[in-house]
C-alpha cells in the first residue's frame, strides 16, 4: 500500500519529462502581422552586414524583413552543406564564395538564378547584361549563374604616392636600378621596388629618418588558404597552372613555371613585413595603414577598408592602386577572380519572394546604397562603377574597376574540382615548407606532385 | 544485509527510472556517435558530393598505412606530447612544493597561478599568438631590446613548435601544480620530523618522502596531460594553423582538415577510429602497468 504514492509521483515526473520538449517547442516567436521575413545566413563581415541594413530600409514599406544569422566565414559553407543535407528549411538566402559555388550546387543547396528567369520581367529585374562578368564569371557553373552577383575582390596593387613621387626616392632609385622609378608593370619591376623600399629603422626614407622598420611589401601569408590566395595571383603570372592542368587533368605542381614562382615568392618573401606567415587579410593591411609598407598585394576591398579610414590609417590619400604586374606576355596583369554574392537556398519556402527582393536590393539603385553603408564594396555592376555620383564619391573604387574593364587583365578562376580544397593544400603546405627553410623549394614541390598525382589518381582522374 | 537484484520486487521500476537518464545520455551522446564513426570508417563520404556513405571495402584502412602526412602528425602529436607533459610535471611539481612551504599569500598566489588552467584554450592561443607576433608581440620586442635574435617564432618549424610547448605549459602546468599541491598537502608531517630528527634534509626528505608518497599522483597527472596534450587542437589552430609547411601539423589538425575542409567524413572517420584504438591499447597497458603504484605501499 506505501508504494502506490511512490508510483504515482515516479508516472508524474515521466509525463512531465515528456511534455516538457512539446511545451518549449511551441514557444516561438511569432513575426508581425503582415510582415515577410526572409532569412540569411552569412558571414559577420561588414559588406553584409551593410547589405542587411540596406534590405531591411528597403523592404520596410514592402512589409519584408530580413533577418540575418551570422557565422564565422569558414562555417557559413559548412551550415548551408549540412543544412540542405538534413532537410533544414529555415534559410532563404545563403552567402556565396565562387570556389563553394561547386560543391553547393552538387550538394543542390542553392538554386541557379536562370531558374527564376523565365519571364522577361525577371530577366530584366536581373539585368544579367550589367554585370562585369571579368568579376562574376566566378559565380558560374556550367552556364548557370548560381548567385546574384554583389562584391568583387579583385586583387590589386596598393602602392605610396607619396614615395613613389618624392625626388630623392626617385633619384635613387634610377642610381641603384638603372630605370625610372613608377608603379611597376614587371614583377621584375615589383621586387627592384620592395627590396629599394626595405629599409631599417634610423635609415631615411623621403628624406626622414624612420623610427621603426620599412617594408616593400606587405602581405597576409598565413596556412590555412590565405597564403595560397595570394601566391596562385604570381603562379598564374609566371605562367603556370592552377595545381593542374584542367585538359589533361594532370597535377603539374612542379613545373618550371610552377618552380620559378616559388623561387621568385621565396625572395620577395624576405622584403615582406615580418610576421606575414601568422597574419590574415586584416592584419597585414594593418601594417600597412600604420605607413609601414611600400606596397601592398591584397584584394581591393580588404585594402579600401582600411587604407583610406582616417580612424584606422595613417596613410590617409597616399594609397593608389593599379593592376598586378606582369611575367609573361600572353597573361597581362594576371590574376586570379574573387568573387561574393547571394544564392537562394533550395530548400527556401519562399524562393519566389526571395529572388524578387534580391533583385531588387542588388539592383543598381539597391548596390549605391549598399556603397554609402560600405564605401569599399567593389560593385559587379557596370551601370553602378559608371554612375556619376559612385565616379564622384568613390574615386579609388571606380578607378580600380575602370583599370580593370579598360586593360582586360588575364583573369583565371578557381577551377570547380569537387578535390579542390585538398590539392590546394597540398600545394600551400609545400610552399609553406619552402618559404619557412623546411625545405628546399625543389623537395617542396616535387613531394606536393607526388602528393597530388595521388590524390588524382584516388580522384579516379589518373589511371 | 545486501539487496540483490532478484529481492528487488518492485524496487526494480525505481531502479530502471533512476538509471534510466544516465544510460540514455551514455547511449545517444557517447556510444551511438562512437558506433557511428566506426561504420562510417568502413565507407567512401564525402559530404559534398556523396549522397549517401558507400561501402569501400576497408580501403580507408589501407589508406592509413600508406599516408606519410598521418604518420608525421602522430609522431608530432607524441614528441609534443611527451615534452609538453613534462615540461608541466617539472613546473607543477616546483610550485606545488613552493606552496606546501606555506609562504605569505599562498592562497592568492595559488588562485593567481591557476587563472590560465580556466581560460579557454582558444583565448590561450589568440594571447600567445599575439605575444610571439614579430610585429605587435611584446617577446620579439623584448628580445630586440635586449639585443638577442630576430626569430620568427611562429614561421620558422622549431621555433613554432616550442611557441605551442610554452603556451601549453603556461595554460596546464597549473593543473599539475593543484593536483600535486593536495598531494602533498596530505603527507603526514610527523614522518618529515623524524627523518631530520635522524640527520636527513632537503634533497634526501624529497628523494626518500616526499617522491614515493606522491608517486602516483604524478603519474596520474602525467597520464591526464599525456592524453589532453596528444589530442591538442585549439592552440595550433589560432597559433600556427598546422605550419609552417606541415611542422605544428598535429593529429588532431590532420583530421579536422580531412573532416571539415576536405569533407572526407568517411577517411576522417577512420583516422580516428584507428586512433583511438591505439589509445584505448597504450591507456591500458599503462593502467596495468602502473596502477599498482596507485595502491597504498602497504596494500601491494
Amino acid at each position: 500500500m506505501s508504494c502506490q504514492p511512490r508510483y504515482r509521483v515516479a508516472a508524474g515526473l515521466i509525463v512531465l519529462l515528456l511534455l516538457l520538449p512539446a511545451a518549449v517547442g511551441s514557444v516561438s516567436p511569432a513575426g508581425a502581422a503582415g510582415t515577410t521575413t526572409l532569412t540569411f545566413l552569412g558571414p559577420d563581415f561588414d559588406e553584409w552586414i551593410a547589405f542587411v541594413k540596406v534590405a531591411n530600409d528597403i523592404g520596410k514599406p514592402m512589409g519584408i524583413q530580413i533577418k540575418p544569422e551570422y557565422l564565422p566565414w569558414d562555417d557559413v559553407f559548412q551550415k548551408a552543406l549540412i543544412d540542405s543535407k538534413t532537410g533544414v528549411r529555415t534559410w532563404d538566402y545563403v552567402y556565396i564564395y565562387n570556389t563553394w559555388v561547386p560543391g553547393l550546387a552538387a550538394a543542390k543547396a542553392i538554386q541557379p538564378i536562370n531558374d527564376f528567369m523565365t519571364t522577361p520581367e525577371a530577366t530584366n529585374a536581373v539585368q544579367p547584361n550589367d554585370f562585369i562578368t571579368l568579376t562574376t564569371a566566378g559565380l558560374e557553373l556550367n552556364g548557370k549563374l548560381w548567385a546574384m552577383p554583389m562584391l568583387a575582390a579583385p586583387y590589386m596593387l596598393g602602392y605610396r604616392t607619396d614615395l613613389f613621387s618624392d625626388a630623392t626616392e626617385k633619384q635613387a632609385f634610377q642610381a641603384k636600378y638603372g630605370y625610372a622609378l613608377a608603379v611597376p608593370q614587371t614583377y621584375k619591376q615589383l621586387m627592384d621596388i620592395a627590396q629599394f623600399f626595405t629599409r631599417k629603422k634610423g635609415e631615411m626614407l623621403a628624406g626622414r629618418p624612420l623610427n621603426d622598420d620599412f617594408y616593400g611589401i606587405v602581405m597576409a601569408n598565413k596556412r590555412g588558404g590565405f597564403l595560397f590566395h595570394r601566391f596562385e595571383h604570381i603562379l598564374v603570372a609566371f605562367g603556370a597552372d592552377l595545381v593542374y592542368n584542367p585538359k589533361t587533368m594532370q597535377p603539374t605542381a612542379n613545373s618550371p613555371e610552377s618552380l620559378a614562382a616559388v623561387k621568385y615568392y621565396i625572395q620577395l618573401h624576405q622584403y615582406m613585413q615580418p610576421g606575414t606567415d601568422t597574419v590574415t587579410g586584416g592584419g597585414a593591411e594593418r601594417v600597412m595603414a600604420a605607413g609601414r609598407g611600400a606596397m601592398a598585394m591584397d584584394a581591393l576591398d580588404n585594402m579600401l577598408s582600411v587604407l583610406p579610414v582616417s580612424k584606422l590609417s595613417s596613410v590617409v590619400g597616399s594609397i593608389r592602386y593599379a593592376l598586378l604586374p606582369s611575367q609573361v606576355p600572353n597573361r597581362p596583369h594576371a590574376n586570379v577572380g574573387d568573387a561574393n554574392g547571394l544564392a537562394i537556398y533550395a530548400l527556401s519556402q519562399q524562393k519566389d519572394a526571395a529572388f524578387k527582393f534580391a533583385t531588387k536590393v542588388l539592383s543598381t539603385q539597391g548596390t549605391k546604397e549598399i556603397m554609402k553603408e560600405y564605401p569599399a564594396l567593389v560593385p559587379m555592376r557596370a551601370s553602378v562603377v559608371q554612375d556619376l555620383e559612385v565616379r564622384r564619391n568613390y574615386t579609388d573604387v571606380y578607378a580600380a574597376v575602370d583599370l580593370m574593364i579598360k586593360q582586360k587583365p588575364y583573369t583565371a578562376f578557381i577551377p570547380p574540382l569537387k578535390e579542390w580544397v585538398q590539392a590546394m593544400d597540398i600545394y600551400e603546405s609545400a610552399l609553406s615548407a619552402a618559404l619557412s627553410g623546411q625545405q628546399s623549394p625543389e623537395d617542396a614541390l616535387n613531394g606536393a606532385q607526388a602528393k597530388e598525382v595521388e590524390l588524382f589518381t584516388r580522384a579516379g582522374y589518373l589511371r | 544485509m545486501g539487496m540483490s537484484w532478484a529481492t528487488l520486487g518492485r524496487s526494480r521500476m525505481y531502479f530502471w527510472l533512476l538509471t534510466a537518464p544516465a544510460v540514455l545520455y551514455i547511449v545517444v551522446w557517447r556510444l551511438a556517435p562512437a558506433l557511428y564513426t566506426v561504420w562510417l570508417s568502413l565507407t567512401q563520404y564525402n559530404i559534398v558530393y556523396d549522397a549517401l556513405p558507400r561501402w569501400n571495402h576497408f580501403e580507408n584502412f589501407g589508406r592509413i598505412l600508406r599516408d606519410g602526412g598521418l604518420r608525421g602528425s602522430l609522431s608530432l602529436s607524441v614528441q609534443f606530447a611527451v615534452i609538453a607533459t613534462a615540461a608541466e610535471v617539472l613546473i607543477g611539481l616546483a610550485v606545488a612544493l613552493f606552496l606546501d612551504t606555506d609562504p605569505p599569500g599562498r592562497n592568492l598566489l595559488l588562485g593567481i597561478f591557476l587563472l590560465p588552467m580556466i581560460m579557454a584554450p582558444v583565448v590561450v592561443g589568440t594571447v600567445w599568438s599575439t605575444l610571439f607576433d614579430r610585429t605587435v608581440g611584446p617577446i620579439p620586442y623584448l628580445f630586440q631590446v635586449l639585443r638577442g635574435p630576430d626569430i620568427q617564432w611562429l614561421a620558422t618549424p622549431a621555433t613554432a613548435m616550442l611557441a605551442l610547448l610554452l603556451a601549453d605549459a603556461w595554460e596546464w602546468a597549473p593543473l599539475v601544480a593543484l593536483l600535486l599541491f593536495a598531494a602533498l598537502q596530505v603527507l603526514p608531517r610527523e614522518q618529515f620530523e623524524a627523518a631530520r630528527v635522524d640527520g636527513a634534509a632537503g634533497w634526501q626528505l624529497f628523494r626518500r618522502i616526499t617522491l614515493p608518497q606522491i608517486a602516483g599522483m604524478i603519474i596520474v597527472a602525467a597520464g591526464l596531460r599525456v592524453m589532453d596534450a596528444f589530442l591538442e587542437l585549439d592552440k595550433v589552430f589560432i597559433m600556427t594553423g598546422g605550419g609552417p609547411g606541415t611542422s605544428t601539423q598535429f593529429i588532431s589538425m590532420f583530421v579536422y582538415k580531412q573532416a571539415f575542409q576536405f569533407y572526407e567524413l568517411g577517411y576522417a572517420s577512420a583516422v580516428i577510429t584507428v586512433v583511438l584504438a591505439a589509445l584505448a591499447l597504450a591507456y591500458a597497458m599503462y593502467l596495468r602497468g602502473y596502477g599498482r603504484a596507485l595502491r597504498p605501499a602497504d596494500s601491494r
